[in-house]
């Protein structure tokens, strides 16, 4: 017994003050993937039930909804379109450099963290897909989190709304810098240090500002939702709800960030 | 040991990685604070049917395994699995004769013990951890804990392991 809990502990210092376990990591990891897809096929299987037994009055519902969808994002493109170019003439006038375009990687999520305070998904992307640790991943609403360990096959990525999770942002409407942290609660995030004079209202909406170089810039992260002033603290207390639908997703995008390209390619931007 | 101890030990593997994969089954966020400590309950079950072939180091193994698939904190769940099945161990005389009810009880504060001993080794070990200690798990670990002995004795029974732990109250 006095053995095993000594290995244990071992094992608990080692892992907290050095990297020596970092290389069975991935090791450990190829271990664990199979068995991460057979628990999340329960709800596989529900949704495909879903998909399979559908009425068809429901499908034409869906079909007749995704159309008038498409017709308003194909109208809201004719005139992004327009604007980027707009924006691109602009910059050149300025002289300032060149917006760049981000692409992303479709990846789908087999496994959530087992410990309910640690907001951590692992995906089915990893090393064999170009996937880097600091990665920004996306959801078709907003920013979502960062990968934190590649694997083969598969990756780990850390939820903005983990306790432990901050990242830089700005207000859309005024370009008011800020850093939002998550709170271990996927509904809530929030604003540290910002001073009772600053332009933050109710329904604000949030989007990162790519200070620290990790996310890239203008990705959706959350709406203001209460902005109190707490007496006897000198800050405001600022809460968000995040964009994304960090606990509901299914499928997420690995953003390969322009600036990261630029990066590996010495030529580029030249 | 009327039962033979080959079978015995595959089941139990086979029973660990089965509460394995209950507890890796994603759900959502306030679902999970419920989810029971499925692992841990099943250690036990193996630690009241036979303590003289499942111990501690049972135990150990299938904190380690957990460890595993949590993948921070090595040794975490191990530690704390270990010490829960060794304060087990020094009950075992007395737990031939719980009824079901009774073994509920002692599950309800076995896996609190065992939120609190995790609580506090994160604590420890993560800087800057501010998580909330939940006695959810400890509640419907004790809830389950029944109809878990009822269906795995059943379950054992059909494969030809007679002996099995109380299920009547």
């Amino acid at each position: 017994m006095l053995l095993l809990a000594f290995v244990a502990l071992f094992l608990l210092l080692i892992d907290t003050y050095t990297r020596w376990l970092q290389p069975v990591r991935p090791w450990l990891a190829e271990l664990t993937t199979p068995i991460y897809w057979i628990s999340s096929l329960p709800k596989r299987i529900g949704e495909l039930g879903d998909e399979t037994v559908v009425s068809r009055a429901d499908l034409e519902a869906e079909i007749s909804r995704q159309k008038t969808e498409l017709f308003i994002l194909k109208g809201r493109i004719q005139r992004m379109a327009e604007l980027a170019a707009e924006n691109v003439r602009l910059r050149n006038l300025l002289n300032a450099t060149e917006l760049l375009q981000d692409s992303v990687l479709v990846s789908e999520l087999i496994g959530v963290s087992p410990d309910p305070s640690r907001h951590t998904i692992i995906v089915n992307r990893g090393e064999d897909h170009a996937v880097f640790v600091g990665q920004a991943v996306l959801d078709a609403d907003g920013l979502m989190g960062q990968v934190v360990e590649v694997y083969h096959s598969s990756s780990k990525v850390l939820l903005i709304s983990d306790s432990s999770h901050a990242l830089p942002v700005q207000v859309l409407r005024n370009g008011v810098r800020s850093i939002a942290e998550g709170m271990g609660d996927h509904k809530r995030l929030t604003l540290r240090f910002v001073t009772p004079t600053t332009d933050i209202k109710v329904g604000d909406q949030l989007v990162s500002s790519g200070l620290g170089g990790r996310y890239p810039v203008g990705y959706p992260v959350g709406t203001v939702t209460s902005v109190d002033m707490v007496s006897g603290n000198p800050y405001l207390k600022v809460e968000l709800e995040p964009s994304a639908r960090i606990d509901r997703s299914r499928y997420v995008l690995l953003v390969f960030s322009a600036i990261e390209k630029l990066g590996t390619n010495p030529d580029a931007g030249k | 040991m009327p039962e033979s101890s080959q079978l015995a030990y595959l089941w139990s593997a086979g029973s660990v990685v089965i509460g394995l994969l209950l507890q890796l089954v994603p759900l959502s966020s306030t679902m999970a604070l419920w989810r029971p400590q499925f692992i841990l309950l099943i250690v036990f079950y193996w630690m009241f049917r036979n303590p003289f072939m499942h111990g501690i180091t049972f135990a150990w193994l299938s904190g380690l395994l957990l460890d595993i698939f949590v993948g921070e904190l090595f040794g975490r769940h191990a530690i704390v699995f270990a010490l829960c099945a060794y304060l087990i161990r020094l009950i075992q005389q007395r737990l031939h004769h719980f009824g079901v009810l009774h073994q509920a009880m002692l599950v309800l504060f076995m896996v609190l013990v065992s939120q609190l001993l995790l609580h506090s080794i994160t604590l420890i070990f993560r800087v800057g951890w501010d998580g909330s200690l939940s006695v959810a798990p400890a509640i419907t670990s004790a809830i389950l804990w029944p109809f878990m002995v009822l269906v795995i004795n059943r379950l054992l029974k059909t494969q030809g392991l007679g002996q099995s732990i109380s299920s009547g109250s």
